[in-house]
C-alpha cells in the first residue's frame, strides 16, 4: 500500500500536532503539581496558624477564667466574712433582746409590787401584798416578815409562810445574830452563792423609812424550781425595803387615826345622846 | 382579732402583772376571776379564747377548775395554762391530766406566757399545740 505525499505531510503535521498537545499536557500537568504541592504547603501553614490561634484563644479564655475564679473567691471570702458577721449581729441583738425582755419583766414586776403595796390602807391586807410578792414575784416558800414593835423597838414576827421559819409560833433560832445586825446597820444580808450555813437565811433584807428600820424580811427557802435568787430578785426585795416599810407603817397609822377616830366619834355620839 | 383571756388567781398582784405582761399581746383582753368559782360563773357569762389559772385557790382551786372546764362545761378545746408555784412533778401531771394544755412555775416567765399565748391562741381550739410542762 502506497502512501501519497500528501497524506504523508498530512500524518507527519497531525503527529507534530499531537506532541505539542501531549507537551502542553505535560507542561500542564506539571503546573498543577506544583500549585497542589504550593496549596498543600499553604494548607499545612495554616492550619498550624489555627491551632496557635486556638491555643492563644484558650490561654486567654484560661487567664480571664482564673481572674474570674480569683475573683469569685474574694467575693465568697467576703461574703463568708459578712455572713459571719451578720451571725454575730444578730446573736448580740438575740442577747441584747433577752436582757431588755428581763429587764421590761423585772421592771413589770417592780411596777406591781409598788402599785399593789400601796393599794391599800388595811395592814392586814398589805402584809397579804407583802406576803404575794415573797412568794409569787421573788419565788419563796419559807419566810417571815417582821415589824419593830413601837413599844419595845424590837423586831417581832408579824407573818410568815414554811415550816421552817417560824416553829411552834416562834421564829427559829437563827435570827438573833444576823436580824440584830440587819437591824442595827440597815444593810441587806444575800448569802454568798454555795456558801450558806445551815439555819441561816437566804437573804434578810431591812425594811427602812429614810434611815430608820421598821422592819425586816427574812427568806429561808425558795421553791423548788427556783434554783438560786438572781440580780431582779434582789432589786425586788430592796424595792420591798423602801415600799413595804411605807406601806406597812402608814397602814397601821391609817388604822390607829382611824381607831382613834371612830372611838372620839363614838364618844361624842354619847355625849350628844345625854 | 381580739382574743378575751380569763386570769384566774386569788392574788391580785399576780392578777395585776399577768395583765400588764399580755398587753404584749396584740388584741387581748383581760377578764380577771379571783378563784374557780368566779371563773366558772364568768364563763357562763361570756365566751374566752384562752383561760390562765393558779391552782391553789379558796372556794375552788384551779386543778378542779379545769375538771368543770372540760367536763360539765363542756369546754374541751379552751386552751387553759396553769400558772403555780407549785413546781412538784406530781402536781404538774395532775394539771395536764385534767386537761391543762401548759403549765408554768412561779416566778413567772412574761416571754414565756407571751409565746405560749400567742400560740395557743392562734391555733384554732388550741389544735397543733401540744401539751406543755
Amino acid at each position: 500500500m502506497s502512501i501519497s505525499h500528501e497524506e504523508m505531510q498530512r500524518l507527519l503535521s497531525s503527529g507534530e500536532e499531537l506532541q505539542e498537545i501531549l507537551r502542553k499536557s505535560r507542561d500542564f500537568t506539571q503546573q498543577l503539581m506544583q500549585e497542589n504541592e504550593r496549596l498543600r504547603y499553604r494548607a499545612v501553614q495554616l492550619e498550624q496558624q489555627v491551632q496557635e490561634a486556638e491555643a492563644g484563644r484558650d490561654r486567654q479564655l484560661l487567664a480571664a477564667v482564673q481572674l474570674e475564679n480569683e475573683r469569685l473567691k474574694e467575693k465568697a471570702a467576703f461574703l463568708e466574712k459578712r455572713f459571719s458577721e451578720v451571725q454575730q449581729e444578730n446573736q448580740d441583738f438575740a442577747q441584747k433582746y433577752v436582757e431588755v425582755a428581763q429587764q421590761n419583766e423585772g421592771l413589770a414586776n417592780l411596777y406591781v409590787a409598788s402599785f399593789q403595796l400601796h393599794s391599800t390602807l388595811d395592814p392586814e391586807e398589805v402584809m397579804g401584798i407583802v406576803k404575794e410578792i415573797i412568794i409569787n414575784l421573788v419565788g419563796s416558800e419559807e419566810f417571815v416578815l417582821f415589824v419593830k414593835d413601837k413599844r419595845t423597838g424590837e423586831l417581832s414576827p408579824v407573818t410568815w409562810e414554811g415550816p421552817f421559819a417560824m416553829r411552834e409560833g416562834k421564829p427559829a433560832p437563827w435570827d438573833a445574830e444576823l436580824l440584830d445586825r440587819v437591824a442595827r446597820t440597815g444593810q441587806p444580808f444575800f448569802a454568798p452563792a454555795g456558801e450558806r450555813r445551815r439555819g441561816t437565811p437566804l437573804a434578810c433584807v431591812p425594811l427602812t423609812i429614810k434611815q430608820e428600820v421598821v422592819g425586816a424580811i427574812a427568806v429561808f427557802k425558795l421553791l423548788v424550781q427556783k434554783p438560786a435568787l438572781g440580780a431582779m430578785d434582789m432589786e425586788i426585795m430592796n424595792l420591798l425595803a423602801a415600799h413595804a416599810a411605807t406601806a406597812i407603817v402608814s397602814s397601821r397609822l391609817y388604822a390607829d387615826a382611824d381607831r382613834k377616830l371612830k372611838t372620839i366619834e363614838g364618844f361624842m355620839e354619847l355625849l350628844k345622846a345625854r | 382579732m381580739e382574743k378575751t383571756i380569763l386570769v384566774v388567781d386569788d392574788s391580785a398582784t399576780m392578777r395585776q402583772l399577768i395583765g400588764l405582761t399580755l398587753k404584749k399581746v396584740k388584741g387581748c383582753h383581760v377578764v380577771e376571776a379571783q378563784n374557780g368559782v368566779d371563773a366558772v360563773g364568768r364563763l357562763g357569762a361570756g365566751a374566752f379564747d384562752l383561760i390562765i389559772t393558779d391552782i391553789k385557790m379558796p372556794e375552788m382551786d384551779g386543778l378542779e377548775l379545769v375538771r368543770q372546764v372540760r367536763g360539765p362545761l363542756g369546754h374541751t378545746a379552751l386552751p387553759i395554762i396553769i400558772v403555780t408555784t407549785k413546781g412538784e412533778e406530781a402536781t404538774r401531771d395532775a394539771g395536764l391530766q385534767a386537761g391543762a394544755n401548759a403549765y408554768l412555775t412561779k416566778p413567772l416567765s412574761g416571754v414565756q406566757l407571751v409565746d405560749l399565748v400567742e400560740r395557743l391562741t392562734a391555733a384554732p381550739n388550741g389544735a397543733g399545740v401540744g401539751r406543755e410542762g
